[in-house]
């Protein structure tokens, strides 16, 4: 068992800086937990704090049922990826990988046999001898990794492991870390800025911003469901579209007002009709903008397309704002051009103006 | 234009390594002249009537009890240096890990050492070290200690700095304390600037004549006392014997510089993290 319970904690650094705040969650056995959020919103003095690299300011955490706020890093059976690697670079791959379990005096046979089996996993026993520095970066990224799967520890933490790598080399190492959390069945803490590796990972998302936890749910519920317009301002690329706007009583439904426009909407609920008449923000997909459609045509105007082969972004102008609309291949028209499109209204999301709470 | 440029270089570096080695030169050349001929004529190499062969090295060997000397300033230089850089480097780390008002005027301190002369300090420095017993060898080390920091910790200092803090932080999470994660990983880390302390205070603590003289003088001779007890009553000095002493004290300096040289690698922590 090796669950992680936070209980209030909270990260105030010396000069009165409030880096965490307040977080409280309970991560099962064996789930991948992704932390996600911009710069600066916590995710790593969080993941820091339960590795005991930062002290806690306040609350209390606990591995498997033991509280470990008072308890140092190498007795908390953690292992951590970090985003620089750091791997001890005077010593070859294999010592780097070896360290932890010389330093648990463990004996040499078994050393050298679950060094190799990491490796083995990793695909790097051929690289055993080298010195980090003879190494590629995905390569010096696949050791940081054997170093921490050697130990078997209880928790994997991993502090924006892929950051440092291309575009390719992430994807592909995006899916390994997927796999590794599969075969290993251990408890994975995975911090990251990018919503495309939390949404392709994570069993559950925890979005972070100004220390504060915003939401925690699974990927499908965080996209769908939204808890406030930041979150869903965060997770989806490209992102949601925001207008402003009003809601009113429609004949059979609601109905959104986008300037002149009337949108119907099936979204209903005791919230939004508290807003009826008010300004609220509303919040479109763009794939639920399209440029064919039935009901309430709106007109805008063609800025930009871009064509990524399997789907297009157009880029429209409507009412001042800047909308992308997701479609399966590019206009035949001009930038420049008038062109109609279609928001379906069952989809939108409102949103409080103020304080941005979901209100459908 | 550019290979022009650095042939003039190469040419401007070779004159400058002329000048500084020919003192060398004329030392060791002189070693072998027989000792009349050496004030007389400095400059002429060693011809049949002048060359003394090994005359020198045997009359300064039996007259100064080189042996000894070598053996306290070997003692002397090895010990100081040791201390010196572990000392040092494990001050330095704590010092530039540790952020508070308390290591920075630590630092500032050490610093400020390195600009008090040497004979500011001289005599309170004696007549401490008579009182609280340091003058004898093992004594002498510990000054040295004092004497070495300065430069050493500011060296050390420098380069911490540019260790990631990342890999002392996974060293703490595969199972290092502090003293650990110094020795496993840290220092290891420091060689090139290891190597760098240990010629530069192996250099002047072998060669320092007045330090050893005032505090350990009248009981230990080390290699520079030895030699400079070849100057006789009256202004006699045995040239021939002071010179081959003097390439003798040279030769195991030179030994440790080469072998030392081709460890001082730059970039050795290229590779731990990105890049």
């Amino acid at each position: 068992m090796s669950s992680i319970t936070l209980k209030g904690v909270s990260k105030i650094f010396e000069d009165g800086y409030k880096a965490v705040d307040s977080f409280s969650m309970t991560i099962p056995d064996k789930e991948f937990i992704v932390l996600v959020g911009p710069s600066g919103c916590g995710k790593s003095t969080t993941l820091r704090m339960i590795a005991g690299l930062e002290t806690v300011s306040e609350g209390e955490i606990y591995i498997a049922d033991r509280l470990v706020n008072n308890i140092q890093p190498k007795d908390r059976d953690i292992a951590m990826v970090f985003q620089s690697y750091a791997l001890y670079p005077d010593k070859t791959v294999y010592k780097n990988i070896a360290f932890s379990l010389e330093r648990r005096k463990m004996p040499k046979n078994e050393i050298a046999r679950r060094v190799h089996e990491a490796a083995k996993i990793l695909h790097i026993e051929h690289l055993l001898d080298r010195k980090p520095k003879a190494l590629s970066g995905g390569q010096r990224q696949r050791v940081a990794l054997g170093r921490a799967i050697v130990r078997n520890p209880a928790v994997f933490l991993f502090d924006e492991p892929l950051s440092n790598l291309d575009a390719k080399l992430r994807t592909q190492m995006r899916t390994e870390i997927a796999l590794l959390h599969k075969r290993l069945g251990t408890t994975f803490i995975y911090v990251t800025h990018d919503q495309t590796e939390a949404m392709t990972m994570g069993d559950k998302i925890v979005v972070m911003d100004g220390g504060v936890v915003q939401q925690a749910d699974t990927p499908e519920n965080l996209y769908n469901n939204p808890k406030n317009a930041f979150v869903a301002s965060f997770i989806g690329s490209p992102g949601m579209n925001f207008l402003e706007g009003t809601v009113e009583k429609g004949k059979s439904s609601l109905v959104a007002l986008i300037g002149g426009d009337a949108v119907p909407t099936k979204k209903d609920s005791e919230a939004l009709r508290s807003k009826q008449g008010q300004n609220v923000k509303i919040g479109i997909r763009p794939e639920d903008i399209s440029l064919e459609g039935t009901v309430a045509p709106l007109k805008g105007i063609l800025k930009v397309q871009e064509n990524l082969g399997s789907e297009a972004y157009i880029y429209i102008e409507y009412q001042n704002t800047m909308l992308t609309a997701k479609a399966p291949h590019i206009t035949h028209k001009q930038s420049g051009e008038e062109i109609t499109f279609y928001i379906n209204g069952d989809k939108m999301h409102f949103f409080d103006a103020d304080s941005g709470e979901n209100l459908s | 234009m550019k290979k022009h440029g650095s042939k003039l270089i190469f040419i401007l570096l070779l004159a400058v390594c002329a000048i500084f080695l020919f003192p060398v030169f004329i030392v060791v050349m002189n070693s072998f002249k027989s000792k009349f001929y050496i004030s007389a004529e400095p400059f002429k190499l060693p011809t049949g009537e002048t060359f003394a062969g090994l005359t020198n090295y045997i009359d300064g060997l039996s007259k100064t009890g080189f042996f000894s000397a070598f053996i306290t300033s070997l003692f002397i230089t090895v010990c100081s240096v040791g201390a010196i850089v572990l000392f040092t480097s494990m001050t330095a780390w704590y010092i530039t890990r540790v952020k508070n008002k308390f290591t920075k005027l630590t630092y500032y301190a050490f610093v400020f050492s390195m600009v008090v002369p040497f004979q500011m300090v001289m005599f309170t420095m004696v007549k401490t070290a008579n009182v609280l017993g340091l003058d004898n060898p093992w004594g002498l080390i510990v000054i040295y200690l004092g004497f070495g920091a300065g430069l050493s910790v500011f060296m050390f200092s420098g380069f911490v700095k540019g260790i990631p803090i990342e890999i002392e932080e996974a060293a703490m999470i595969d199972g290092c304390g502090p003293i650990r994660t110094f020795f496993l990983v840290v220092f290891p880390l420091m060689k090139p600037t290891t190597i760098t302390v240990a010629i530069i205070n192996t250099m002047w603590i072998w060669n320092d004549y007045l330090l050893p003289y005032l505090v350990i003088g009248s009981d230990y001779k080390t290699i520079p006392i030895a030699i400079q007890y070849l100057r006789g009553g009256y202004g006699s000095i045995d040239m021939g014997a002071m010179m081959a002493m003097l390439v003798l004290s040279i030769v195991p300096v030179v030994i440790f510089y080469l072998l030392c040289q081709k460890h001082i690698i730059k970039g050795v922590v290229a590779g731990a993290v990105k890049g």
